[in-house]
């Protein structure tokens, strides 16, 4: 679409033209009347509609050109999506100058700061561009360079050192030492103890003595300019920075109105927050000044917040000025450090800390009666809510018995005689796990499994864990197992167990949910002494390697995504990120072979997505000889073969033929096969991972669990096997009200499968579902009192008591396939169906009528059917078939639950008179599709279950359409399901699904 | 590479409002806003007329391109974008959801579409600034950033569409709303919907009239 001569006059006369309103509604109306006839009526249809009125017809007939053009059916977000991030940064590999730029590591108000390496002197360092505007006022520059020179030349090792200062093709730049670490903000994040605080503090006096020593005032301490090195030492970065936004003249009348607040350009809270009052009224300032900012730091490190509040940045100001002394609310600051915050934070500067030296002498008293101190287990505040989460345990281990494949002429031949012995190997499995870890002798030899290997030598073990384990590794001599762990996979910090002696070190500290950051693709270094992990955050994406034992990490330099040795230990491979220079998108990888410094690289594969031979492998698996490392295809993204990669000239060999979807995990046999997690393509829906013998004709499958399996990880001579499992388990809770905090747990067993309803004596009947059978289970709200009511092979759903106490009804497909509506005696006796080929939906209140819903057609039929028996009658008939409905006790109003046309997640809710009227069209974003609804107990709501920003709480929408949704309940993690109120409506019920994966670890001894 | 240094500088992130204009040069400072801070900021906005305040666009637009960056990068074995979880998990990590009203949650979306279209107009103007020395004019959206002129009749003059859009506005600015939530933010009819607070069938009805309205617009 080249410059169209002429456009802008057409432009503007169709422009004016569609300004006539009545015009414009009605071509819209024809607009959208013709798109609803076939095609070849259209044209009569405008003929007719439009009669006389050629603009009319004219403007319609455009609008349906057009709209048949298909223009514009495609989002650009991915374009936007480029456009924000390639944006105006320095590109990744250029060159600024002698610096080449590595990556941009942060970003704050006056300019980008970037990783780059120095070629001339062959070091990293940090490359701070600053933004024009900021850099402009040459006499501020001058004075800013003058300053943060002679910081620098102090020499302190608490103060960031800057190498040059300089302009660049129009640029002005500053290059220092490059720490690789975090700013205490991130720290604060993460949450910090009280003599790390204290700690910091003391180093931040220490640099400022220094600077202030030499006439040097910072002006601008806070959180964002103190970074932390890995090895704990504390850098200040960007002294002399504030002058260049500082005001050229400062008055000295202490009653001079807030100037800088409200003229300074640029000036954030951020950096209000930490002023002194005297900073804030503009006056001049000198080294009282940073000490004041430091005691706000102090105490916002121990009690998490700045000791001044406001919404906007003169509320902040006014706090500063108004304030007198320490604020009485603040029991969350320890004792003993009152007085030191205190004192930094005296309004008056007369009556606060004259000197570091001063601030210096009270901490470090402070630091050395904490180091005496003994230390207090912490336990971070987790809300109840998430307590009772984490503490919900698998009772019952591996499912050993559903093993059932046999493997024959293999090493790990024997996993089949599990299912021979089945029962036997269940009980030495529940053994195990309550034995915590696997070979408590360390006398025992294990051996890889061969064919003598009996059941005898089988150990299936799990690690203690608290379920949510994602990634594992076993090193290569089996002595050490690594693996993360955490509250979401963004989260998880990395643990090294010591298998013998059942030693557990966290060598990674988890994150906090809003400093996330994937740490994964971990391995162990041949001789078992570090793991290998990658760190994947917000603006980095390294190697690092940490020891067993626990230390700091050190991040392998050459080394991208993720890495592991040959089992020699003489090459290491990695992968080796493609982007595109100028947008950045992620284009493929490199397979990299090297040595373990880096040196005699070669590229191994050029894998470039979407093309024909593209190769995904996860972390390397060499197999025991070192010649080959597995990998697999990935065609339509969706599945794939496996292929052996030769490590010597990169040729492949391809395994079987059999494709596989949803892989996460391979690894090597001792004789050359592969063992994979993996789904079969066309397994059913749902259908969990497995472990699959690859061989180069076959596959076979060697598990045949319920429960899935996903990573793999093995010991070079096949003896250890090391894997994770996932259980799926959903139990009942009931709280008081809608009160998430009263919640209590009525059911353990984790197979609560065909819902649940509320009893007319007060108790609770659940639906439980084990194996293939479903049973009725009356229970007390507390557990107790349980009475199986009957248990049926089939499908057993959506229990209904009548409020009368004699009857319970429900859905049941144990007939058949089709579900029926079924109704029992309170004690479970005497099934009676009422309907065939239909869903019951709730019993009127009075206890005499059914309702349930079937298809007929396109058409979704209500009907009711009395519960003594008898005929039904058609309630309603609606044309949009849904699957879950609820009947208003109050007036018999229907709800509908819709899912989109498209199959996406969000619907929303549809009102209808008892007959059938539409009333009402709430569309609901974040409504589940097929969501549970159920009117509130007053008939004149519905309740569902919506789940967003990481909850799962139940809202309620009133039926009328015109009010907001409300949350009833106060969830805070995303796991509420189904829900139900007690016929009382005093109290609410809801099922939990908790999803939890372990490590498991199988191997065999050979006697 | 000077290019990109000269761009850093005076790009115009939203045109239309004043205080917006120097968001890209002075922008990030998020981190120093708290969750609090950002809230009570979307609640003012939300609960007057008035224009959002450039703290917040600032950290919004700081806060989407993050989440942006961080997209691009991710291993693309099973992802393709979606805008929703995009702009949303731009939500959480900004908003502090206990303190906001259900609306907000609404406002932040079409902030956030808003930006988005500036953003690639705007992305749009400056590569053609670098690329032809000022004039800015008629460049294709499958230009602007890879650099190679698509094929066909889909090409799309994304200034010639900000402009359109812009006329559109007064005729029916809710289907610029629309657009903004569809075509440069990536939302379902059902999510603008739930933005909007209007049917999925309004949307679409809307929505096609819209688009065929603009293609009229832009090729006539």
């Amino acid at each position: 679409m080249g410059s169209r001569p002429g456009v802008a006059k057409t432009r503007i006369d169709y422009v004016s033209k569609t300004m006539d309103d009545n015009l414009w509604i009605k071509a819209k109306e024809l607009f959208h009347e013709a798109l609803a006839k076939p095609l070849d009526e259209r044209d009569e249809f405008l003929q007719e509609a439009c009669g006389e009125d050629h603009a009319l017809h004219q403007q319609v007939r455009e609008l349906i050109d057009s709209y048949e053009s298909g223009f514009m059916n495609e989002p650009v977000l991915e374009k936007v999506v480029e456009a924000m991030s390639s944006n105006d940064r320095l590109d990744e590999s250029s060159h600024f100058g002698r610096y080449r730029v590595v990556r941009l590591i942060g970003s704050g108000g006056m300019g980008e700061v970037y990783l780059a390496h120095d070629d001339e002197l062959d070091r990293p360092v940090a490359l701070k561009l600053l933004h024009r505007d900021v850099a402009e006022d040459k006499e501020r520059l001058r004075r800013f360079i003058q300053e943060a020179r002679a910081a620098s030349a102090l020499n302190h090792p608490n103060i960031l050192t800057i190498y040059e200062i300089g302009t660049h093709e129009g640029a002005r730049f500053i290059v220092s030492e490059y720490i690789d670490g975090d700013t205490l903000r991130d720290r604060m994040r993460a949450g910090i103890t009280p003599s790390e605080s204290v700690d910091i503090t003391c180093q931040v006096a220490t640099a400022l003595q220094a600077a202030h020593a030499a006439g040097i005032v910072h002006r601008d301490i806070k959180p964002e300019n103190i970074m932390l090195r890995r090895d704990g030492l504390v850098k200040i970065l960007d002294f002399g920075l504030a002058k260049l936004t500082e005001a050229d003249d400062l008055p000295l009348d202490p009653s001079a109105p807030l100037s800088r607040v409200h003229t300074t350009p640029g000036l954030v809270m951020g950096t209000v927050a930490y002023m002194s009052p005297e900073q804030a009224r503009g006056l001049a300032v000198d080294a009282r000044t940073d000490l004041w900012s430091l005691g706000v730091v102090l105490h916002e490190m121990l009690t998490g917040e700045s000791p001044f509040k406001g919404d906007s940045a003169t509320d902040l100001v006014t706090s500063i000025l108004k304030h007198d002394g320490i604020p009485v609310d603040c029991e969350t600051l320890p004792a003993d450090l009152r007085p030191i915050c205190s004192k930094a934070l005296a309004k008056d500067q007369r009556s606060r800390y004259q000197s570091a030296q001063q601030f210096l002498q009270d901490l470090q008293g402070e630091k050395k009666r904490m180091e005496y101190a003994i230390q207090q287990p912490f336990v971070t505040a987790a809300n109840t809510d998430e307590l009772k989460t984490q503490l919900i345990r698998p009772q019952r281990t591996l499912s050993a018995e559903y093993i059932v494949t046999t493997v024959k002429r293999h090493k790990y031949a024997t996993l089949s005689a599990v299912a021979l012995i089945a029962t036997a190997a269940f009980a030495v499995a529940v053994y195990k796990f309550n034995g915590a870890t696997p070979s408590t002798n360390g006398e025992r030899n294990f051996a890889a499994i061969s064919e003598n290997t009996t059941e005898k030598d089988l150990d299936i073990s799990r690690l203690p864990s608290s379920g949510r384990i994602f990634k594992v590794a076993i090193s290569h001599d089996g002595k050490f197992a690594a693996y993360t762990t955490g509250l979401s996979e963004d989260t998880a910090g990395l643990h090294v167990i010591e298998l013998s002696a059942k030693r557990d070190v966290e060598v990674v500290p988890g994150r906090t949910a809003d400093k996330r950051a994937k740490l994964d693709n971990i391995s162990f270094t041949p001789d078992g002494s570090r793991v290998l992990y990658r760190y994947f955050g917000w603006d980095s994406e390294d190697i690092f390697s940490v020891p067993v034992t626990g230390g700091p990490s050190e991040k392998v330099p050459f080394a991208f995504r993720a890495a592991s040795f040959s089992p020699d230990g003489k090459r290491i491979a990695f992968h080796r990120s493609l982007n595109d220079e100028q947008t950045k998108k992620w284009l493929g990888y490199d397979l990299v072979l090297a040595d373990p410094d880096g040196g005699n690289q070669r590229v191994l594969l050029h894998n470039l997505e979407g093309s024909e031979d593209f190769l995904w492998l996860g972390v390397p698996q060499w197999s025991d000889d070192g010649k080959w490392i597995a990998a697999w295809d990935w065609k339509d993204r969706s599945r794939g073969r496996f292929y052996a990669i030769n490590t010597q000239d990169g040729s492949r060999q391809v395994y079987s033929d059999q494709e596989f979807s949803d892989i996460t995990g391979v690894i090597w046999t001792p004789d050359g096969n592969m063992i994979v997690a993996a789904k079969e393509i066309g397994a059913q829906r749902g259908a969990p991972a497995q472990l699959w013998l690859v061989t180069k004709t076959t596959a076979r499958r060697i598990t045949n669990d319920p429960h899935g399996y996903t990573e793999l990880s093995g010991t070079p001579d096949g003896r250890v096997l090391m894997t994770t499992q996932q259980i799926a388990r959903n139990d009942l809770w009931v709280m008081n009200g809608t009160d998430a905090r009263t919640a209590s747990q009525i059911t353990h067993s984790g197979e609560v499968g065909g819902g649940f309803a509320s009893l007319p004596d007060g108790g609770v009947l659940v639906v439980s579902r084990i194996n293939q059978n479903q049973s009725f289970w009356r229970m007390n709200l507390d557990g107790s009192v349980r009475k199986q009511l009957r248990s049926d092979p089939g499908t057993n759903l959506n229990p209904r008591p009548t409020r009368d106490g004699r009857y319970i009804l429900f859905s049941s497909a144990m007939n058949g396939r089709d579900y029926s509506v079924f109704r029992i005696n309170s004690d479970g006796s005497a099934p009676t169906q009422l309907a065939y080929m239909a869903s019951l939906i709730d019993v009127s209140s009075d206890g005499r009528w059914a309702y349930y819903h079937h298809l007929e057609g396109k058409q979704r039929i209500i009907s009711k059917v009395p519960v003594e028996g008898g005929p039904s009658v058609v309630v309603a008939k609606l044309d949009r078939p849904s699957q879950r409905y609820a009947i208003s006790h109050l007036d018999g109003r229907i709800a509908e639950v819709y899912a989109s046309p498209t199959g996406e997640t969000s619907g929303g809710l549809r009102i209808y008179s008892p007959d059938g009227k539409e009333l009402q069209n709430i569309p609901l974003t974040t409504i589940g599709d097929g969501a549970l609804i159920h009117w509130t107990p007053d008939g004149k709501s519905v309740a569902y279950v919506d789940t967003r920003d990481e909850r799962s709480n139940i809202w309620t929408i009133h039926a009328g359409g015109k009010r907001p949704p409300k949350r009833l309940t106060n969830f805070t993690s995303p796991i509420t399901q189904a829900f139900a109120f007690s016929l009382d409506g005093k109290k609410t019920f809801v099922t939990r699904p908790v999803r939890t994966s372990d490590a498991l670890l199988i191997r065999s001894s050979n006697n | 590479m000077l290019s990109s240094l000269t761009s850093k500088v005076g790009v115009p992130m939203i045109a239309v409002q004043p205080a917006l204009k120097s968001v890209d040069s002075r922008l990030q400072m998020d981190y120093a806003l708290s969750k609090k801070q950002i809230t009570a900021m979307l609640r003012a906005w939300s609960d007057g007329n008035d224009e959002a305040s450039e703290d917040l666009i600032r950290a919004v637009y700081a806060e989407l391109r993050k989440r942006a960056r961080y997209q691009l990068r991710r291993e693309r074995t099973d992802h393709t974008l979606e805008s929703s979880a995009l702009i949303n998990e731009a939500y959480m990590r900004l908003i502090d959801q206990r303190s906001v009203k259900w609306q907000s949650r609404e406002q932040f979306f079409a902030l956030a579409a808003r930006l988005m279209r500036r953003i690639l107009v705007d992305h749009a103007k400056t590569r053609h600034r670098q690329k032809r020395g000022g004039n800015a004019e008629n460049i294709p959206i499958d230009e602007i950033l890879v650099g190679i002129p698509a094929s066909g009749a889909d090409q799309i003059d994304v200034i010639a569409l900000d402009e359109a859009l812009d006329r559109l506005a007064e005729i029916d600015p809710l289907q610029v709303q629309i657009v903004e939530l569809r075509y440069f933010s990536g939302l379902t009819v059902e999510e603008t919907a739930g933005v909007l607070r209007i049917s999925p069938t309004t949307v679409k009805r809307e929505w096609a009239v819209a688009r065929a309205w603009l293609k009229h617009e832009l090729t006539m």
